[in-house]
């Protein structure tokens, strides 16, 4: 019994003195005066970094290390080094710091428990934050400080939000995007081209233009890098976008057109911080161009976005007004191709804290963003919004959800047209800095079956297995088409720039225009969900193409491939107009052939000499002679409209009906097709018969 | 007549489990042939000794000696159910019943019609059983279990209720009853009909098995384990029921006890393909996809078109990044009629 009472006593003896607090006192140091010394110097060094405010924090970290390595035990070492970690990327050292430091005098500092609950919080460890929180806020109430109050407010609501979201995690498969992209300085605030093969991103690196070092940070200068995707997959090594997009100063990078051909940079330097564009001209950037001062103001403007019709932009601003501090507005592009004056979104978006990081998606609709509002689980949190059409609303924000929502700052995210990718910044724990990594989405745990059977006739012996009910079947939104491809002269094959018109043929209403790249002939455009599309690839001395593309509301996600030959303006040269519709079975125009008859009208009156046939085509289907009669009656039809309703000169146009004699295909009589193999056939064609 | 009995008795044991009713009627005691009486006798005596050829060639001789001989006639047709010639069966029991229309002999017809498959034939013929003799418990009974075969639930419970209404102690019919209120969806009512048919006979492993199955069905995974449990101890080869209890544990969460039962599923029996299935989800769920993987192939292999193994085995290998693999299993879960993969194939090239 004895000897039981004396190792309790050793025991309690060891642990009062592992939690006793050492003083940086040369006597408790007797046996080792070189490494008190060392170590007092270290103290002094971080402190002096410490003393200078929150931003040099984290240049008092080796210091403070060091010293605390010698005396681990001293309660104000412990607390100064995990908020210096809480200033640092290397938040999650904090916790052990903060909490040995209230193990070794719980009065260290009167903000010990706000900073130990941030720890907590930062760790997830939801309710151990809460308590931390709540006995700061004492402190806070005693000191009636009405600022800390509503902070610690926020905090709380946090973690509760925090408990709640967790719960539900979302699958996703974290991939860092690799060594040509990421090194071990600092990488983040990627974005990318709608189809993924572009990726711009901000980066301190040492190669950084000017080559100056950030006194605040003590980093290099920010500066915007660029990298493509190759034919496997695979990211090629990332390029500092050169001193032409460059400046010497900060340049982040803010957004990207979905075609990778223009993008918005933010340079720091400049009135408080602006949002600038460069624009791809062939394979160079133009220098940047301020957005103008509906968007630019002497106030913050650190965040924007496109529309994927590039006519409207999406950007955040911290100017006076708002529901907040930085809010976001919508700026519509003018006639003459500046921006309008903005609106703030309002408030079912913009929040009285900080919203940032705005991106929207290539479906037109859905505007991600982030935020310290809502229903964040701490620090940012992206959420999405959904604006509807018909009531002209943005709909509630949702919180995208852990992990990718941390209780972390989680502002910087883009996702894929096809949806299936996110990509965002996050420290890398295996000793880099901030890297870029790719989020694969896997959407809700797929449903896994399980089959069973039992004897439920007590007189057959053969079991009877159990009915598998089919789980309820994901409904998955509407989504979008990606059309890309190259544009080339189709004799020469040389690459093109040419003006790609978009037209929503029910409104009859060009609703967008891009260019193809000069050098590489490349374009994409993203038309979301829910429109009949008109598009038509002009250029200057070619005959115009024209594509439709009709996606209805319940259209799933795909990326179509169509690289388009444009015809020189030549005799016997023959366009197929495939945005001229006539009702069933007649030869009545519909209205949504309206823009194309419209192009046609343009062509014929920037040509006056010029003189075309019209040729109408039919499938197989249907008796031969019935055929060829509907395509006489629809050629004509066009030649009527062009003569009677735009004055086009009878003598410069003829018409001639082809039936099902010139098909395009092998659906001919008695061939089994696909409806869409007999829509190729049906359709109305243009020839050049003298210019 | 005691005879004739003792051969009855005896060949009621033989022909199914539980059958006990008299279906000859009469000895013969004033045949004008006594021919054919001695060839009658002779076929019962042999009957009894289970040489059903010799049987069948004693009453054809009875029959032939005389004519329209009715008891020979249905004995023979029994003969010929015993010896599986189902459609002979019948034709002796239709001449019987042409000579004189009995609730047995319509019995026997549907009894061999059922064996034939011939489901409805078989259901009018024990409508006719039952219009004769409104006493007959079984023939309420086994045009239940063919109205639930064909999966009229509700006819189904109206003839076991009928059975039960004459036989208050018939646990098969409570069984039976309870499973298709359950297919009706009622739990609850058949939660009642298996506590019930167990009150009567507690010692029948599949009754608590099923029972534990109605009540995994309503969510009382507790009451469904110790059911589940209640039936292995009755019968600790009963690999449905380790089947069924690790279902039950996998609904609960509790997936290393889950594993332990599939893995007794299959040990005792190697070739259960659903076993492997429910392990495959299991090993899922533990994270372990290169073993749910294994186990889906196991499945298949025993099971070529199992879908929904291959259903499971792409959703492991999605989570091992064989993003190809697993869209070919579930396009192949898709071809074999399993409509949930459907909405994973939506992403696969």
């Amino acid at each position: 019994m004895r000897y039981i009472i004396l190792l309790l006593s050793l025991t309690g003896l060891t642990a009062f003195s592992f939690a006793q607090n050492v003083e940086f006192d040369k006597n408790n140091f007797k046996d080792d005066k070189d490494g008190f010394k060392e170590a007092k110097e270290n103290l002094k060094e971080g402190n002096a970094r410490y003393e200078m405010g929150t931003i040099f924090h984290k240049d008092a970290i080796p210091f403070f290390e060091a010293a605390n390595e010698f005396n681990p035990n001293n309660a104000e070492l412990n607390y100064k080094l995990g908020k210096c970690y809480l200033s640092s990327i290397y938040k999650y050292k904090a916790l052990p710091c903060l909490e040995k430091a209230i193990k070794l005098n719980s009065s260290v500092d009167n903000e010990v428990f706000y900073h130990l609950g941030k720890a907590y919080h930062l760790a997830m460890r939801w309710d151990d934050a809460i308590t931390s929180y709540s006995k700061y806020q004492k402190t806070a109430m005693s000191n009636q400080d009405p600022q800390a109050m509503e902070e610690l407010q926020l905090l709380i609501s946090q973690c509760y939000n925090g408990k709640e979201i967790v719960k539900n995690p979302i699958r996703v498969f974290i991939d860092n995007l690799g060594k040509n992209i990421n090194t071990k300085f600092n990488e983040y605030g990627g974005v990318i081209s709608a189809d993924e093969n572009v990726i711009v991103f901000t980066a301190r690196r040492p190669n950084s233009t000017g080559g100056k070092i950030d006194p605040g940070l003590n980093e290099h200068f920010e500066d915007l890098y660029i990298a493509y995707r190759d034919e496997n997959g695979n990211w090629g090594v990332a390029e500092n976008l050169g001193s032409q997009v460059n400046s010497k100063d900060h340049d982040a990078v803010a957004a990207i057109s979905a075609d990778g051909q223009r993008f918005i940079v933010y340079q720091g330097a400049k009135n408080n911080g602006d949002l600038f564009e460069s624009i791809l001209t062939g394979d160079e950037w133009s220098k940047p161009e301020s957005l103008g001062k509906n968007i630019n103001t002497d106030y913050h403007e650190p965040s924007a976005c496109y529309s994927p019709d590039g006519r409207t932009m999406y950007f955040v601003s911290e100017k006076p007004g708002g529901f907040g501090k930085h809010d976001i507005y919508v700026s519509q592009l003018d006639e003459k191709g500046r921006w309008g004056k903005p609106e703030n979104i309002g408030s079912t978006v913009n929040t009285k804290y900080d919203e940032d990081g705005v991106f929207m998606h290539p479906d037109g609709k859905t505007l991600y963003f982030g935020s310290q509002g809502h229903e964040s689980m701490g620090g940012f949190d992206v959420f999405k919004t959904v604006y509807d059409e018909s009531t002209q609303t943005w709909g509630k924000p949702i919180n995208i959800g852990y992990p990718v929502n941390t209780s972390d700052d989680d502002v910087f995210f883009v996702l894929s047209a096809s949806g299936k990718h996110g990509y965002y910044t996050s420290v890398n724990l295996n000793g880099g800095l901030r890297d870029l990594y790719m989020i694969t989405f896997l959407g809700p745990e797929k449903p896994l079956v399980l089959n069973n059977e039992d004897n439920l006739i007590a007189s057959v012996t053969a079991p009877i297995e159990e009915v598998v009910v089919a789980p309820t079947i994901e409904v998955k939104e509407a989504q979008l088409t990606l059309l890309k491809g190259i544009i080339s002269d189709a004799l020469t094959g040389e690459k093109l720039q040419a003006d790609i018109e978009i037209v929503d043929n029910a409104a009859n209403k060009v609703i967008a225009t891009f260019k193809s790249n000069s050098s590489t002939g490349k374009y994409l455009v993203s038309l979301p969900a829910g429109k009949n599309y008109g598009i038509a690839v002009k250029k200057e001395g070619y005959l115009f193409h024209s594509e439709n593309f009709d996606i209805p509301n319940t259209a799933a996600f795909q990326e179509v491939e169509k690289d388009i030959e444009l015809k020189m303006l030549a005799v016997g040269n023959k366009i197929v107009l495939k945005n001229i519709f006539f009702d069933l079975d007649k030869a009545t125009l519909r209205p949504e052939s309206t823009a194309e008859l419209e192009r046609l009208t343009k062509l014929m009156n920037d040509v006056p000499s010029l003189k075309i046939e019209l040729g109408g085509h039919t499938d197989s289907r249907g008796s031969d002679n019935y055929n060829q009669q509907l395509s006489e009656r629809r050629a004509k039809a066009v030649v009527d409209y062009l003569t009677s309703k735009k004055g086009i000169s009878p003598d410069r146009l003829k018409w001639a009906g082809y039936g099902e004699t010139q098909l395009v295909n092998e659906c001919s009589n008695g061939v089994k097709c696909t409806d869409d193999q007999h829509q190729e056939n049906r359709r109305t064609e243009f020839k050049v018969l003298s210019i | 007549m005691k005879k004739a009995n003792l051969i009855l008795f005896l060949f009621f044991t033989s022909v199914t489990f539980a059958q006990q009713d008299s279906i000859v009627q009469a000895m013969i005691l004033d045949s004008a042939d006594i021919s054919a009486e001695k060839e009658y006798n002779k076929g019962i005596d042999f009957f009894k000794k289970n040489e059903y050829s010799s049987a069948l060639e004693c009453f054809s001789a009875a029959i032939q000696f005389k004519p329209g001989f009715d008891k020979a006639i249905y004995n023979r047709g029994l003969t010929y159910f015993e010896m599986l010639k189902y459609v002979e069966a019948v034709k002796d029991m239709e001449s019987v019943i042409e000579i004189i229309p009995s609730g047995d002999a319509y019995y026997w017809k549907a009894k061999s019609q059922e064996a034939l498959g011939e489901i409805e034939e078989a259901i009018e013929s024990y409508g006719a059983a039952v219009s004769l003799d409104k006493r007959n418990e079984k023939a309420y009974y086994n045009r239940g279990v063919l109205k639930f075969t064909k999966g009229d639930y509700e006819g189904a419970v109206a003839d076991f209720s009928l059975a039960i209404d004459l036989n208050k102690s018939y646990t098969y019919a409570y069984n039976d009853r309870a499973s298709a209120k359950r297919k009706l969806g009622d739990l609850d009512g058949a939660i009642k009909d298996y506590q019930l048919a167990i009150m009567i006979d507690n010692s029948l492993a599949f009754i608590h098995n099923n029972l534990g199955s109605a009540k995994r069905k309503n969510g009382d995974l507790t009451g469904a384990i110790q059911d589940y449990s209640k039936a292995i101890s009755l019968d600790p080869k009963y690999t449905i029921a380790y089947n069924n209890r690790g279902s039950a544990k996998y609904d609960a969460e509790n997936y290393d006890e889950a594993l332990r039962d599939f893995d007794k599923a299959v040990q005792l029996d190697p070739k259960y393909a659903y076993a492997y299935n429910n392990r495959a989800a299991t090993k899922f769920k533990l994270k372990d996809y290169a073993g749910s993987i294994e186990d889906c192939t196991e499945a298949i292999k025993i099971n070529p078109n199992y879908g929904y193994a291959y259903s499971n085995r792409g959703n492991a290998k999605e989570l091992l990044r064989d993003d190809s693999g697993a869209c070919e299993d579930w396009k192949k879960a898709v071809e074999l009629g399993v409509e949930i993969a459907k909405n994973h194939i939506g992403d696969c090239k």
